[in-house]
């Protein structure tokens, strides 16, 4: 094989007879650095006793600490160092892995050094933010460095290669976000999968009747996006699909999509004669209660794809939309499809749920007067049985009281969910501005916790609520009882600024519902191997630095599966994202590092053990000969090594030996530094 | 002194996340960094015993979530095979345990190295081969 291969096997050969020497012709010059990292170290680490100490480990030619190591002037110092004091081995004693190898790497791979002669050792995470004793952080610090010396002096190179890569792009979810990030994809030339659950594509965005803060209609403004991906020859749009299978790493996804069957051929012309004589009405889900649809239909007009959907579920089978067909799209006989993809990066785009405010037994949900604030929006839309008349769903009179409550289901530990979804406060002042602007005698009443508006325009928009003659109540319902008496429902609260308990006599209540991870995103984020936070959203890889990475590489996260968000912050985390998974497309190879496992075929007995423990099934073996790695394959765990009964198989720069010396230096030293107290 | 192989993933997520919140837990918890927890066998567990570890902790996914697939079930298996070593030696099971943790969540981990460090002290069980030294 490669050059570097063929080296490691003679100094495997070597180590075989002689085990105890260093895996290095050269002999180990190592620098250690300890970083203050302003006071968040050296505030409880000795810094420069740590260096000092370090200065007579081993293998040690120069040791110093500096105030920020992962500066322009500490990175200077580290490759004037190396430079000064032939160093082929450097230590940091800094922050995490994640966080900083690659910094440190990069510095001496710019001086010609293998970038995993590197040898990073987290103080600050593992030791200074987690102890308070300075003493005792600091004798553990001393143990790190120690230990990470030790390791340092037993590392190896390993060489990096090029894999080219595929070039395309799947995005999952066609809400405004994964639009916005197939479109992105699509200009920088990058063939784009849109897959989507629903029928038809535009996410919740569609489902808005207004947009703050300008009260624009956002079917407007997504529409040309919505068009735009239709019409974009290298987008290629499945509706009614969901990801079930993904294998392969970045570079190279395999995506198994299965694609519900629609029972209407793409040539359906979108005239409706089917629906008109369907004979079965059903509620509309896409209008939460608040419109009907026929068992052929399309959620709502301006719906993309514009193709109707027969729902099989409440069809009877009777045939009448085949007949009145004029181009004999309804075909009964289609089914589901299965179709794989071969991608290079993926973005998720799945989205957000609204909270179902059942849960919250107090409120009442489900009372037709109680209605969240998305159904709220779909009431306002023209499109809808109301025909956007603001009405008692009840018995469709025009409410004389409305309470728009704030915080369901969102700053809610008693729910699980203790964040702030940060967008109600704006719907919750947008639609009840938009009930007094409709209905001026129509008593508004807001209920709150906090007003938060942050951001352009934002604040302005609560004042002229405030003028609109809105009652703003701070103060949290504890109950929102249907009255037995009566047809009112009771609003009980608190005004904690005059500590008055109210009770409200309301017609309509409005809940602001918070915003909640979709379910069955657990499904996919396992297939996709995503990391999720407690609050079932899909954890970034850096809250500040790395907002549009997921746990995993190559896949990325675009809009409100990160976090709750709004449609702007949407719009730009989705770009953001797709700049993200179009990086190492336009570059059009990856370089993937080959710290992978290595077999030494002399000592290897062929017990197969390692064949059967990988698990991703990189190891193979050949009738007759010994097994093989696939260097691409490999994903460098290392499960395979503790199965080897003999140690023929090792992981590089995670070998037996560098991880026995870590080890030995760490207990070692620990002792030392317990006798030299007594 | 007790030395805890953290997988790369969700362990060392969940001691970075631990040390970010500023949780607190015992200086005597060292750190060695494994790419998986399925690195961390029978002659790791035993070498860091012959060294005068006190205790050793695997801490890698949780079931199901293992990024290798099931690499932390395999990693399991092993530790219980040491620790029936350590019966047939004569030891205490307590003092190597395998646990996971969720990279999200910094209690979960600190709350394994409180648990190890009440194995490692508690005087009812047999003593630990690191004691032995």
């Amino acid at each position: 094989m490669s050059k570097s291969e063929k080296k490691g096997k003679q100094r495997k050969t070597r180590k075989a007879k002689n085990k105890d020497e260093p895996a290095e012709q050269e002999r180990p010059r190592v620098g250690v650095f300890v970083c203050h990292c302003g006071e968040n170290i050296a505030g409880v680490v000795d810094v420069k006793d740590v260096a000092e100490f370090a200065s007579h480990l081993p293998n040690v030619e120069y040791s110093t600490d500096y105030l920020f190591m992962c500066s322009k002037q500490g990175i200077e110092l580290i490759q004037k160092a190396v430079k000064e004091h032939g160093l082929n081995r450097t230590v940091v004693a800094s922050c995490s892995y994640e966080q900083h190898w690659p910094t440190f790497a990069k510095a001496i791979s710019d001086l010609g050094l293998n970038p995993h002669m590197h040898t990073q050792v987290n103080i600050r995470e593992w030791c200074s933010w987690v102890t308070d004793d300075k003493k005792a952080a600091t004798e553990k610090a001393k143990r790190m460095v120690a230990a990470g010396v030790a390791r340092a002096s037993k590392k190896e190179p390993v060489a990096t290669r090029k894999i080219p890569i595929t070039k395309r792009t799947m995005v999952v979810g066609g809400g405004v976000a994964g639009l916005r990030a197939a479109m992105d994809l699509a200009e920088l030339g990058i063939p784009v999968v849109l897959v989507e659950k629903e029928t038809s594509i535009g996410g919740h965005m569609t489902m808005l009747n207004k947009t703050f803060p300008t009260n624009e209609c956002p079917m407007c403004t997504v529409s040309p996006l919505l068009n735009g991906v239709m019409s974009h020859p290298d987008i290629e749009v499945l509706t009614l699909s969901e990801v079930t299978n993904v294998e392969g790493t970045m570079g190279h996804f395999v995506v198994e999509v299965t694609t519900k069957p629609r029972y209407v051929h793409d040539n359906c012309t979108s005239c409706g004669r089917c629906a008109d004589v369907c004979p079965v009405e059903v509620e509309n889900e896409w209008d939460h209660g608040f419109g009907m649809r026929k068992a052929i239909y399309k959620p709502f007009p301006q719906a993309l794809p514009s193709v109707f959907t027969l729902d099989t579920k409440h069809c009877i089978d009777c045939g009448s939309c085949v007949i009145v067909c004029p181009v004999d799209a309804v075909d009964f006989s289609m089914t589901k499809e299965e179709r794989t993809f071969e991608v290079g990066t993926i973005v998720v785009a799945t989205g957000y749920e609204e909270y179902d405010p059942t849960e919250i037994t107090a409120y009442h949900y489900g009372h037709p007067d109680i209605i969240t604030q998305l159904q709220m929006e779909r009431m306002l839309a023209p499109t809808t049985l109301t025909k956007g008349k603001i009405v008692r769903p009840s018995n469709g009179e025009v409410p004389k009281t409305v309470v728009v409550v704030q915080c369901v289901g969102s700053r809610n530990d008693q729910v699980g969910n203790e964040y702030c979804t940060g967008v109600c406060c704006m719907f919750g002042i947008k639609n009840a501005g938009i009930i007094k602007d409709h209905l001026p005698d129509t008593e508004v009443y807001f209920c709150y916790i906090d007003i938060r508006t942050p951001g352009l325009y934002y604040e302005e928009y609560y004042k002229r609520a405030q003028k609109k003659g809105i009652r703003f109540i701070r103060g949290r319902p504890s109950t929102i009882t249907p009255d037995p008496t009566g047809d009112k429902i009771r609003v009980e609260v608190e005004d904690t600024l005059t500590h008055m308990p109210m009770c409200i006599e309301a017609d309509l209540v409005v809940l602001s519902a918070g915003m909640v991870a979709p379910r069955g995103f657990g499904k996919l984020s396992a297939k996709l191997e995503l990391l999720r936070a407690k609050e079932g959203f899909a954890k970034e890889y850096h809250v500040k630095m790395g907002p549009v990475r997921s746990s995993r590489d190559g896949v990325y996260l675009a809009g409100a599966i990160q976090g709750p968000k709004d449609i702007t912050q949407t719009v730009a985390h989705a770009g953001g994202a797709a700049s993200a998974a179009a990086q190492p497309l336009v570059q059009g190879f990856l370089e993937k590092r080959m710290d992978t496992a290595v077999i030494d075929e002399e000592l290897c007995i062929s017990c197969l053990g390692c064949v059967t423990t990988c698990p991703v099934g990189a190891i193979s073996v050949a009738e007759g000969e010994k097994p093989k790695v696939n260097d691409v394959a490999c994903k460098s765990c290392g499960a395979c090594v503790p199965a080897c009964p003999v140690g023929a198989i090792q992981i590089r720069n995670f070998r037996d030996s560098q991880l026995n010396a870590e080890v030995s230096a760490l207990l070692s030293v620990a002792a030392e530094l317990e006798g030299g107290d007594e | 002194m007790i030395v805890a192989f953290l997988c790369q993933n969700c362990a060392q997520g969940a001691a970075n996340t631990a040390g970010v919140q500023r949780m607190r837990y015992s200086d005597e918890i060292h750190i060695v960094r494994v790419p998986c927890a399925g690195r961390a066998g029978a002659r790791e567990i035993l070498h860091a015993f012959n060294n005068g570890a006190e205790a050793v902790a695997v801490i890698g996914c949780c079931f199901g979530a293992c990024h290798f697939s099931d690499a932390n079930l395999i990693t399991l298996r092993r530790v219980k095979i040491v620790k029936k070593f350590l019966v047939e030696m004569g030891y205490s099971t307590d003092c190597v345990t395998m646990y996971t943790s969720r990279a999200a969540e910094g209690d979960t981990i600190v709350g394994d190295f409180e648990d190890i460090l009440e194995r490692k002290y508690d005087p009812e069980t047999p003593p630990c081969p690191g004691g032995a030294k």
